[in-house]
């Protein structure tokens, strides 16, 4: 019951925050302010504050679904290549479309097959390379993830260098992380079904994930067919990330601390952990971009990217130390 | 409803490790499995339960080969408990008592019962991690004896290893009671002595292959033991007038 508590104070922090997020306002040059904004400017504050809050949301849950599966704390997209590897599908789509068209697609907002081809090849690699004896095997899956995510990393590089000048800039932006204030409706409207969709369907299976946390022989054994789960949870989490990088780019940490701050809040059940983690997602992803909005260091805005790896890295680090003196 | 193994051989990539072991474990009887370290124990217990596919052999259950089980009918036949479960689940005592019935009917009544006899009910709300590797072996033990249903198989891969003496016991005692109401047992364990006090047949595995597969008392012949455990053994006769296998040369040193 105190769980279920938790998870409703949770859901009112983020509409909170979301609401925080329409109200900041500082003007180039100006001073910060609480405002409710004008229809132009609301537009764009409202598009942002929706795709902070479905690619938080995204993330969040792909992590959580990750670490149940892998029964890793510290796996997440990242570590697994996939969000590099949804990266890199973009980065291939972009220099394509570059080299034909002679434009390079608007990143970030579009390219969501590439991107989740990307992630889906990635997540394939990872999967095939990572068995043990004709099962996954969390450890190697791990392994083999940092160097597919290492291996990704290099060949966005390569194709950022392959663009002129202008356009790497814009690339190198992207690379950072950045939620975009300008996106087409119907995207987020798409984007957002997704991330509902995944949760939906994986909460079905939440007492089967609570039970695979046991171990394989004891999941097995109390009937939850292991192998054939762990590939529907690889799948919901190739598309959550496909659908974060496409709209966001690369963002780190949040689909890391996300899953462990909603596991402290709301235990360790999938029932709850979750909507928690989707929840937690959307509340430091949201949060950050406010956050974001409010700095101001003179070189213009910074990407959200930059604020979620240098506070996410601190926030781990404390959750960490956390459940290490709970354990 | 009998466990029928019939030449089961496995390999592993670097060593074989059991040997054209054929053996019968018939309901309302508790089978101990026995053997020295690395002798294939618990390779042949994952067979048994249909989580390891042998290299050779079948293994059959009630006439079914049980590595062809769907998940859901595995659950429902055999309850099954590893060596080494383990110990960082972030879940309740509770929570993990309750997933034995994850894929079958929830059976409430039942899992009261279990708490009580293994002495759960303080520790229902703590953190699994936070228990002790005894407590944690007796919520395993509960989760397993709730998922069992009647006239099904349990196999257990030294279930009482962690456990301090009265609670092997109370454990030993309760899978006795599951047998008698039409339950197959089978488990391994190191304790010759408890084995042949709780036993009602005996396999004996040595280097992969089976020795002796039987009643419990005419497996476990000092002889056979010896040459199975590199051990000497001897009954000796206890105040109430039963017989208990202890390793001799311990016996030796007491007197």
């Amino acid at each position: 019951m105190r769980r279920r508590g938790m998870l409703l104070v949770l859901c009112l922090l983020a509409l909170a925050v979301c609401l925080l997020r329409l109200l900041v306002d500082r003007p180039p040059g100006g001073t910060l302010s609480l405002a409710w904004p004008g229809a132009s400017w609301m537009e764009f504050r409202r598009t942002a504050m929706l795709a902070a809050a479905i690619v938080g949301g995204c993330l969040g849950l792909a992590g959580a679904l990750l670490q149940s599966m892998l029964r890793n704390p510290l796996a997440s997209p990242f570590i697994l290549g996939v969000s590099s590897g949804a990266g890199l599908g973009l980065m291939v789509a972009a220099w394509v479309s570059y080299i034909t068209v002679g434009t390079a697609m608007t990143l970030p907002g579009s390219g969501g097959v590439p991107a989740l081809l990307g992630a889906m090849l990635a997540l394939s690699v990872v999967y095939l390379l990572g068995q043990r004896r004709g099962w996954p095997d969390p450890v190697a899956l791990v392994l083999v993830g940092v160097i597919v995510s290492t291996v990704a990393a290099g060949g966005m590089m390569f194709f950022q260098h392959l663009v002129p000048t202008g356009l790497r800039g814009a690339f190198a932006t992207w690379l950072m992380g950045t939620i975009p204030e300008v996106v087409p409706v119907w995207r987020l409207w798409l984007y957002g079904s997704i991330c509902l969709g995944c949760w939906m369907f994986c909460q079905r299976l939440s007492s089967q994930l609570d039970a695979s946390l046991m171990g394989d022989d004891e999941s097995e054994s109390v009937g939850v067919p292991l192998g054939r789960l762990r590939l529907l949870l690889l799948a919901c989490a190739g598309a959550l990330t496909a659908v974060a990088v496409t709209i966001a780019g690369p963002i780190a940490f949040v689909g890391l601390v996300a899953p462990h701050m909603a596991r402290l809040l709301v235990g360790g059940r999938h029932i709850l952990l979750l909507p928690g983690a989707m929840v937690c997602g959307i509340i430091l992803l949201v949060g950050a971009d406010t956050l974001r909005q409010a700095i101001d260091l003179g070189g213009g805005r910074m990407p959200v990217g930059v604020l979620t790896t240098v506070c996410g890295g601190f926030i781990f680090l404390v959750l960490l130390r956390m459940e290490m003196r709970r354990a | 409803m009998t466990l029928v193994v019939q030449d089961i051989s496995h390999d592993y990539p670097s060593s074989p490790a059991l040997a054209s072991v054929s053996a019968t474990a018939r309901p309302g009887r508790v089978t101990s499995l026995l053997g020295a370290n690395a002798s294939g124990k618990t390779t042949l217990l994952r067979i048994a339960a249909g989580l390891l596919k042998p290299s050779a052999g079948s293994v059959t259950w009630s006439g079914n080969e049980v590595g062809e089980f769907a998940a859901a009918h595995r659950a429902a036949s055999i309850s099954f408990l590893s060596q080494r479960p383990r110990q960082d689940v972030p879940l309740t005592v509770r929570q993990i008592i309750q997933l034995g019935r994850v894929r079958l009917d929830p059976d409430p009544h039942g899992a009261e019962a279990i708490i009580a006899q293994l002495e759960l009910r303080s520790l229902l709300d703590r953190p699994f991690p936070a228990l002790s590797v005894g407590q944690q072996q007796r919520v395993h033990v509960a989760r397993v004896l709730h998922q069992h249903q009647a006239g099904g198989l349990i196999i257990l891969d030294e279930p009482t290893a962690p456990m301090d003496p009265r609670h092997a016991a109370v454990t030993l005692h309760m899978l006795q009671e599951r047998a008698l109401n039409g339950a197959t047992i089978l488990l391994s364990m190191h304790d010759i002595g408890l084995a042949s006090s709780c036993s009602d047949d005996a396999w004996l595995l040595d280097g992969g292959s089976l020795a002796c597969a039987g009643p419990v008392n005419d497996v476990l012949e000092p002889d056979r033991l010896q040459e199975a455990f590199g051990l000497a053994y001897e009954w000796v006769e206890r105040h109430d007038g039963t017989h208990w296998l202890v390793p001799g040369s311990i016996h030796n040193k007491v007197e």
